[in-house]
């Protein structure tokens, strides 16, 4: 698709990406069996990592999860002003070095202490597995002396945040799969602790990335717009026209024939930020999705002429705010409650059967395995998010305003969702503007 | 009604005397001509009666003020209402009266709370003598006054409240007020609508009324929220006119059709704080006084060019009512948004107190009193939740700082 391959354009970081492909097993519940193992790369999983020696094997974890993170301000991620030197580069890439094993650490602990019976599902171990390996490889790491050192640091931070490429959907599949077997209180803070742990090591990596990049472009690069991808300038008024042509192409594939309604715009249309464009694509996409899913159902039960969705863009002191207001029918009293949920009230339970086998999901996992093969030939990163993003309208996951959610209130932003049973909704999605004027000061502690 | 069947239980049992000296003697020069001695049997009455509930809820909801159908309504089941309605009263009221027992003695001491204990103690008196028969019309008639009377003597209770508890502020905390003013004005709100109803369906009966009557008491079955929108703006746009030179405007934008059963005297006051909220927000938008504004100008965004109209959306519901109202006032800014819905927290500024005495006179259907002090008093936010919870509904708002705020306003009435 056109706009996808846009989109992958966006977040392309010249890179080597070695590929690691694991392989699921198939029945669940079932031990599990790496039954390929790339020998040609130096880090493939070995056999199992949750052999029966791992439990004798914990300690160096405990010891890393014991340290608390550090936190890490804005201005950090930034560079901003400050003039680049071999020395800066290789305490940048040293903190890095600490940080993601400690980070690591407090998440695989969390996962330890889940019951058995959650961890055990497929997709969570693979997680796991995925998430132990990477520690310890990068704990293993020696100290960083010289910026060759810090180029091959590099290399590795690169193959994973490959590797790690397909987390969200299998943790997204765990979840769905595990949804009677534990109370959804604790399985939303769960998820809302890995993906916003997963967001600040991600962000984190990237940073120092896209750092060295440009400073072995130029060494005296002195930064003067902010590096990397946390401040990317996005357009408000164009972000939300991608998004809608995105979500429209693909409501449209599956619902053929059915009208969307326009969108209407109103307010500071001409709004230039500094935001993660990734997340606010993620977020636009999801409600936009919404908004169309639910007109297509009205439309077919009704076959009520379509009003615009209005979509009013606000500048404001700290924030920009997008709302979008419709008149697609609004949302059931029934599901309201759960509407933040990552394991939904008791209508999803009728969900749940039809997704125990989730082939789209699975294949969504294939296909970005196959894109990262792609990627890699053609030098370009893509995202997990991005796989998400485009992911077909048949897949009904109920995550997208939960994940939405943990992604907005990451950078002090909020959403908010008012239904009017009947006649439509009214969706609220505050940013915080990460420029130099940005009150967020810091990264959560996780 | 599980309470009201524990309620039966209490007026069975006999009273014991009690030493006399063990009975409060509440007397005031502050208030009332004479002073009010508590007596042996509504000591007790209060005592048991307050030992029910102590929680903020409803002993009654939307389908109980309608369940005995269209007046006129047969002589017994109003003598049957008239029961309910007096144990209902008189456990609300003593409830009140432990609860302000239970602040600080200095508190109390102040002339405003001192006054509103005194009420109180003045109405469960009345209430209670005037309905220990209850069996013939003229017994009715009899309560009916007393209600009356009750009515009349708390009407200007909320000011005088609300300036006792603004004079006391360094003995309580703003969160303990808040949690006695929410229990305290919810309770108001229903023992006030019982009385009322009752009132009005022994009007209606006694009348020569038509089956079909369109009110049942208190409950106009055939509200229509778009009138009543329409009419406070137009009483609202008079007030406006006066202090700032224009007049704001609202649009119906949906649900200019839609009836709901409802009370009116709730709706009406509900509305008219929000409608005036908005109305003033969006004038002084437009005329560059909010800081949100400011911050348009500074930064050169688009300003306002005309004061937009304020657009109404109402929708049916299957249990209700949602009114959506709209502006394009500015927003509330991030500080000030948790403090909305607290007392005394008015983001009116001391000196434009007097000035805005006018902004907010609400019908004296509602208040009683004409010509109204609540301006600036920082009480209708957190009123007009009252009103719309007390049968399971609730008021919500978003807001774009710079742009507007959005309310949603649901409201309960099954029919």
């Amino acid at each position: 698709m056109g706009s996808r391959s846009t989109l992958i354009n966006d977040l392309s970081i010249i890179s080597r990406c070695r590929l690691f492909l694991p392989r699921r097993a198939r029945n669940a519940g079932s031990c599990k069996n790496h039954n390929l193992v790339d020998k040609r790369f130096n880090s493939g999983v070995p056999p199992s990592t949750v052999s029966s020696r791992h439990f004798y094997q914990n300690e160096k974890l405990l010891e890393f999860s014991a340290r608390s993170s550090r936190p890490v301000s804005l201005r950090q991620l930034a560079f901003f002003g400050m003039k680049l030197t071999n020395e800066k580069i290789i305490q940048s890439a040293n903190f890095v070095r600490q940080e993601l094993p400690t980070r690591m650490a407090h998440r695989i602990h969390d996962m330890q202490s889940l019951p058995y019976s959650i961890v055990q599902n497929n997709h969570i171990s693979n997680v796991y597995e995925l998430y132990y390996h990477s520690f310890n490889t990068i704990r293993r790491f020696p100290v960083i002396k010289t910026i060759e050192d810090n180029s091959r640091f590099c290399d590795l931070l690169r193959e994973l945040l490959a590797q790690h490429t397909a987390v969200i959907p299998q943790l997204v599949m765990g979840v769905i799969e595990c949804a009677d077997l534990v109370d959804s209180k604790r399985m939303d803070n769960f998820m809302d602790s890995m993906l916003r742990s997963r967001i600040s090591r991600r962000v984190l990596t990237e940073q120092h990335i896209a750092l060295t990049e440009e400073f072995l472009k130029d060494p005296n690069f002195k930064p003067t717009e902010q590096v990397g991808q946390v401040f990317f300038q996005c357009s408000a008024a164009d972000i939300v026209r991608q998004c809608d042509t995105l979500a429209r192409s693909l409501t449209q594939s599956i619902h053929r024939d059915i009208p969307l309604p326009e969108l209407l715009f109103e307010g500071d249309v001409e709004t230039k930020f500094a935001y993660v464009a990734t997340h606010l694509r993620y977020m636009v996409g999801e409600i936009l999705r919404n908004t169309f899913e639910a007109s297509s159902e009205r439309y077919k039960a009704t076959g009520d002429p379509l009003s615009p969705v209005l979509v009013t863009i606000n500048d404001a002191p700290q924030h920009v705010t997008f709302r979008f207001s419709d008149r697609a029918g609004g949302i059931p009293q029934e599901i309201v409650p759960y509407l933040w949920s990552f394991v939904k009230g008791p209508r999803s339970m009728i969900r749940h059967h039809n997704f125990k086998q989730v082939p789209e999901l699975e294949a969504i996992v294939e296909e970005l395995e196959a894109s990262l093969a792609l990627a890699m030939g053609q030098r370009k990163r893509i995202s997990s998010l991005t796989s998400l993003t485009t992911r077909s309208p048949t897949l009904r996951l109920g995550m997208g305003l939960p994940m939405s959610k943990i992604y907005a209130e990451f950078w002090g932003g909020r959403i908010a969702v008012k239904s009017i049973e009947g006649f439509g909704c009214d969706v609220f999605l505050h940013i915080s503007k990460l420029g130099n004027e940005s009150q967020f000061v810091q990264m959560n502690n996780i | 009604m599980q309470m009201r069947q524990r309620l039966r239980l209490a007026i069975g049992k006999s009273w014991s005397i009690r030493w006399m000296s063990t009975c409060p003697r509440q007397q005031s020069k502050f208030s009332l001509e004479e002073p009010i001695f508590v007596n042996i049997d509504v000591s007790e009455v209060i005592a048991s009666y307050a030992r029910t509930v102590t929680t903020k809820t409803s002993s009654f909801d939307f389908q109980d003020l309608i369940q005995l159908g269209r007046p006129p309504i047969a002589s017994d089941a109003l003598i049957q209402n008239a029961r309910m309605v007096r144990e209902i009263i008189l456990s609300s009221l003593s409830r009140r009266i432990v609860a302000v027992r239970n602040l600080p003695y200095i508190m109390v001491l102040n002339p405003n709370i001192s006054k509103i204990y005194n009420i109180y103690l003045h109405s469960v008196n009345v209430v209670y003598e005037s309905g220990t028969k209850l069996e013939t019309k003229e017994d009715n008639d009899r309560f009916v006054q007393a209600l009356q009377n009750m009515i009349e003597t708390h009407t200007n209770a909320i000011p005088t409240l609300a300036k006792g508890f603004a004079e006391s502020q360094t003995y309580i905390s703003s969160d303990e007020t808040n949690r006695f003013l929410d229990v305290h004005l919810h309770d108001r709100i229903g023992t006030r609508l019982l009385a009322k109803h009752h009132i009005a369906l022994t009007k209606q009966s006694a009348q020569d009324a038509r089956r079909d009557a369109r009110f049942i008491g208190l409950v106009d079955t055939n509200l229509s929220p778009a009138e009543l929108c329409r009419e406070i703006t137009w009483f609202l746009s008079d007030v406006c006119d006066l202090q700032y030179g224009m007049r704001p405007s609202m649009t119906i934008d949906v649900g200019e059709d839609v009836r709901v059963a409802y009370i009116p005297e709730h709706l009406e006051y509900i509305l008219t704080e929000l409608l005036k909220n908005s109305f003033r927000a969006t004038i002084e938008q437009f005329l560059g006084m909010t800081p949100a504004s400011q911050y348009r100008i500074k930064h050169g965004l688009q300003r306002e060019v005309v004061p937009h109209p304020v657009a109404v959306t109402i929708v049916r519901t299957a249990n209700g009512v949602v009114i959506r109202l709209r502006d394009r006032g500015g927003g509330i800014q991030e500080d000030n948004l948790k403090r909305i819905w607290g007392y005394s927290e008015s983001t009116f500024e001391e000196e434009e107190r007097d000035g805005f005495k006018t902004l907010n006179s609400p019908p004296p259907s509602v208040t009683g009193t004409g010509g109204s002090t609540m301006a600036g008093l920082g009480y209708g936010l957190p009123l007009s939740r009252a009103y719309a919870e007390y049968f399971g509904g609730s008021i919500d708002l978003e807001t774009c700082f710079g742009w507007g705020t959005d309310v949603y306003l649901h409201l309960i009435s099954r029919l």
